[in-house]
């Protein structure tokens, strides 16, 4: 991204769109992944760009940074032709991208990372290292980000990473910005950082186009909607002429009122399934709760705060220490995950390529480990009942695949996430843990995951859902505990549920979010 | 089950059809350059393969636990000390010369397997230690000069056939290979040991014992580099120091010929078979052909880029 030196936000006949996106399509092979898209982008606007995985958006992106050419259409740049014919090029008339996966060195200072390639020198080329962390420092405090710029690359969380890459982006000034998901690993208060940074380089004339999964800060942040679905554009709109609903509608021609399953009323009468009573685990202070069968309670909170010990804990991977677990009021020794899946837990990982799947083995042998294990005699493998249970997950769960022995690398996010689902509900179970259980799933495989979790519930099952998803905890939730620094700092029951009442919990008593602001 | 569905599940996997056609052209060309055919020379050709075979077949299962095993040498070369200086040349030390060899073998493979996961140290760097040190032992204990060997009557292992038409050792490798396929596809232990070579931290999480299968890994793999070194010891006859060290790197080699991948989650008894007879007749064509022995690592070489290249060509196609 060096190579605009001089961003040159001249003044621009004001007619003429900053980007001007016509009729454009693209193919590959016989998949037509964008058919006549056509919308602008106008100087001092953000547009959010949404739609399901496999929609197009990021394919769109790619076109307008110049990663590849499109197969039909045009695009302008301020009224000129705009026919980028590599990134490079993209970058040099003014169009930054700034994508999911960050390209941060690792054995790199965070203010290295920040002006790779273009860092200020003396007079003998050598990197005037003082000056450079300044200048990053300075940046970083303009944007808000407690990021300072000495630390090294290599320990950086996920989310510092994407701000950084954030940072590289914005520092450039760009005609256009254009941000892949920038929200998708952030907290909300980082989350609001970007968006405020987003706002400024608004403010400087820029352009910015987002692509976002969530639709709060679609709301909140953009000028303009433009919706994707399967290729084609089903909505664009100026802010204030669409609602959520409008969004959903287009992405996935629902409405959301039919995403999430319906409750229960009143859940108090059910015979309580799980609890915990004054379990702690490292990252965790002492904690009680209780579930009822039927009953979804969600964990809500600021990035680290204790979900991911709690999800560990409860799935058995790492034990409590102390305090007691019970399930329908026998207490159990949770001091494994076989003990676990002994007990009837049964647990849903955050991060299914690193901890849910075998990636390069097929559909059939990723779903059936429990269903042989309980029904495999003298240890010998069911062959015949691995196919036939295989087949109906598959249909089950609706896990699109060619067949159960596609591997699991080539599907989706969604339908890989359906493929963990599968394997741990092979029996029905007692409790389910989920963490984060739609992260980087599109709203359709949303959808289905959420009526899985209503229809189980419906059978007695109670659910702890851990998500930073405060839609999905607000849309499936009975109860939601907010955890801040190891401990809940408050429960909110289904009539008090807001945005606004989890993230004041979610800041903790003393408030952080106002400290930080 | 159909018989239909019953094949099906049989069909062996692309990596193994690749490497058996690669075998069938050295094949080929091996016959072309003997002028004819002939199946005891194929036969005799399997016979001496067997015991490099065997380590494969251990070799390719720690790589299907997404490891490596350095020490497949030492151990077989430890395997004939052991039996030959036991055995003394008496028939009568047969029970405890075999016993005394596996039981050193199981040794080695238990302390590889708890170096690789309770110590955590790589697997490749705790086998390459286990081999020095195994290698140190074998010089001391010998002072250099290993005595002893096998009676003429145990040789009939290798040297011995069947009917006079199927080698002993060729048989012995053919039912080591079918344990072993029975064990990793048709069973609930097998399935997680797959399960567990392909992404661990999964596997650990779906409550699979993932160390305990990574030692049994390595704990087989062992006692069969040690079968490998009596196997070995029967064609030699006697004792001698390093008989066994190339098996090492011929093992990793022929295991990744024939389809195994260091990522894991892969076991192709069939692909593992191929790649240990390929190596061997790449060697005997190159003394058909009065090549150099030089000759045979250059053209080891190109076989493994040419099977890789194959497997990687395959991959993309498909993708």
């Amino acid at each position: 991204m060096i190579e605009i030196v001089s961003p040159a936000l001249k003044p621009m006949p004001a007619e003429f769109p900053r980007l001007a996106v016509a009729q454009v399509s693209k193919a590959f092979g016989a998949n037509k992944v964008l058919r006549d898209v056509s919308f602008s982008v106008r100087a001092g606007e953000i547009v959010s760009l949404v739609g399901e995985n496999g929609a197009g958006k990021s394919t769109l992106m790619h076109i307008c940074a110049g990663s590849f050419p499109a197969d039909g259409g045009a695009m302008a740049l301020d009224g000129a032709a705009f026919r980028p014919a590599s990134p490079k090029a993209a970058r040099r008339a003014g169009v930054a991208l700034a994508l999911q996966e960050t390209s941060i060195l690792p054995d790199l200072s965070v203010g290295e990372n920040l002006f790779f390639g273009d860092e200020p020198r003396n007079g003998l080329g050598f990197i005037r290292q003082k000056r450079l962390h300044e200048a990053a420092d300075a940046q970083f405090a303009e944007m808000g980000f407690a990021l300072k710029s000495t630390r090294m690359g290599s320990e950086l969380s996920a989310a510092e990473r994407q701000m950084v890459e954030i940072a590289k982006a914005i520092r450039l000034k760009p005609r256009l910005l254009i941000l892949d998901e920038p929200t998708a690993s952030l907290s909300s208060h980082e989350t609001e950082l970007v968006l405020a940074a987003m706002a400024r380089l608004k403010a400087q004339g820029s352009a910015v186009i987002f692509i976002s999964h969530r639709l709060d800060e679609v709301m909140e942040a953009a000028d303009r909607a433009v919706v994707l679905k399967d290729g084609a554009l089903t909505l664009d709109a100026e802010r204030g002429a669409f609602s959520r609903d409008d969004l959903i509608r287009a992405m996935v021609g629902r409405t959301l009122a039919d995403i999430f399953p319906a409750r229960p009323a009143d859940l108090a009468v059910a015979p309580v399934r799980l609890s915990v009573a004054n379990a702690a685990a490292a990252g965790l202070k002492p904690l009680s709760f209780s579930l009822r069968a039927g009953e979804v309670v969600g964990f809500a909170g600021l990035e680290g705060q204790g979900q991911r010990p709690l999800a560990r804990a409860l799935s058995g991977i790492t034990p409590f220490h102390g305090g007691e677990i019970a399930i329908d009021g026998a207490p159990i020794r949770l001091t494994s995950v076989a003990r676990g899946i002994a007990a009837g837990i049964a647990s849903i990982p955050d991060d299914r390529k690193h901890e849910g799947l075998a990636l390069d083995l097929p559909i059939r042998m990723n779903v059936s480990l429990f269903a042989l294990s309980r029904r495999s005699s003298w240890g010998w493998l069911a062959h015949a009942l691995e196919r036939r249970f295989a087949e109906t997950a598959r249909q089950r769960f609706a896990i699109r695949s060619t067949g159960i022995d596609q591997p699991v690398r080539q599907l989706s996010g969604g339908n890989q996430q359906k493929v963990v689902f599968a394997r741990w509900l092979a029996e029905t179970p007692k409790v389910l843990v989920l963490y984060e259980p739609t992260k980087g799933v599109d709203v359709g495989a949303k959808t289905e995951i959420y009526r899985l979790i209503g229809d189980l519930t419906a059978a007695g099952v109670a659910v702890v859902l851990i998500s930073a998803d405060m839609l999905e905890l607000i849309g499936l939730s009975d109860r939601i505990h907010v955890l801040f620094e190891g401990a809940v700092t408050g429960t909110l029951a289904r009539p008090e549920f807001s945005e606004e009442a989890i993230m004041r919990l979610a800041a903790g008593p003393e408030g952080v979010l106002n400290h930080a602001a | 089950m159909t018989a239909a569905t019953y094949l099906d599940r049989l069909r062996p996997a692309g990596a193994s059809l690749r490497a058996m056609a690669l075998l069938l052209l050295l094949l080929a060309a091996f016959f072309i350059s003997t002028r004819g055919f002939s199946s005891i020379l194929l036969l005799d050709n399997i016979r001496q393969a067997a015991p490099l075979g065997v380590v494969v077949a251990g070799q390719a299962l720690v790589l299907m636990m997404g490891r490596l095993d350095l020490s497949v040498g030492a151990t077989a070369s430890m395997a004939n000390i052991v039996l030959c200086s036991i055995f003394n040349s008496d028939m009568a030390n047969l029970v405890p010369a075999v016993a005394a060899t596996l039981a050193a073998g199981t040794l080695v493979g238990l302390a590889n397997g708890i170096m690789s996961t309770k110590l955590r140290i790589p697997a490749f760097l705790a086998t390459l230690a286990s081999s020095l040190i195994i290698a140190g032992l074998v010089v001391f204990f010998t002072n250099g000069s290993p005595r002893g060997a096998v009676p003429p009557a145990f040789r009939v292992i290798t040297e011995g056939w069947l009917f006079g038409v199927a080698p002993y050792s060729a048989l012995i490798w053919l039912v080591l290979l079918v344990a072993l396929l029975l064990l990793v596809h048709f069973t609930m232990l097998g399935r997680k040991m797959i399960l567990s070579g392909a992404n661990v931290v999964a596997a650990r999480h779906s409550g699979i014992p993932s160390d305990g299968l990574i030692i049994l890994s390595f704990v087989l793999c062992s006692v069969l580099a040690s079968i490998g070194g009596i196997l070995l010891s029967a064609i030699t006859g006697m004792a001698s120091i390093g008989v066994g060290n190339n098996f090492t790197l011929d093992s990793i080699a022929a295991a990744v010929i024939g389809g195994a991948l260091f990522a894991g989650g892969v076991f192709l008894p069939l692909g593992a078979m191929a790649g240990a007879l390929i190596l061997f007749f790449v060697q005997s064509l190159l003394y058909v052909l009065a090549l150099p022995p030089a000759a045979k690592f250059i053209v080891q070489g190109l076989i493994i880029i040419l099977a890789l290249a194959l497997a990687n060509l395959k991959q993309e196609r498909s993708q």
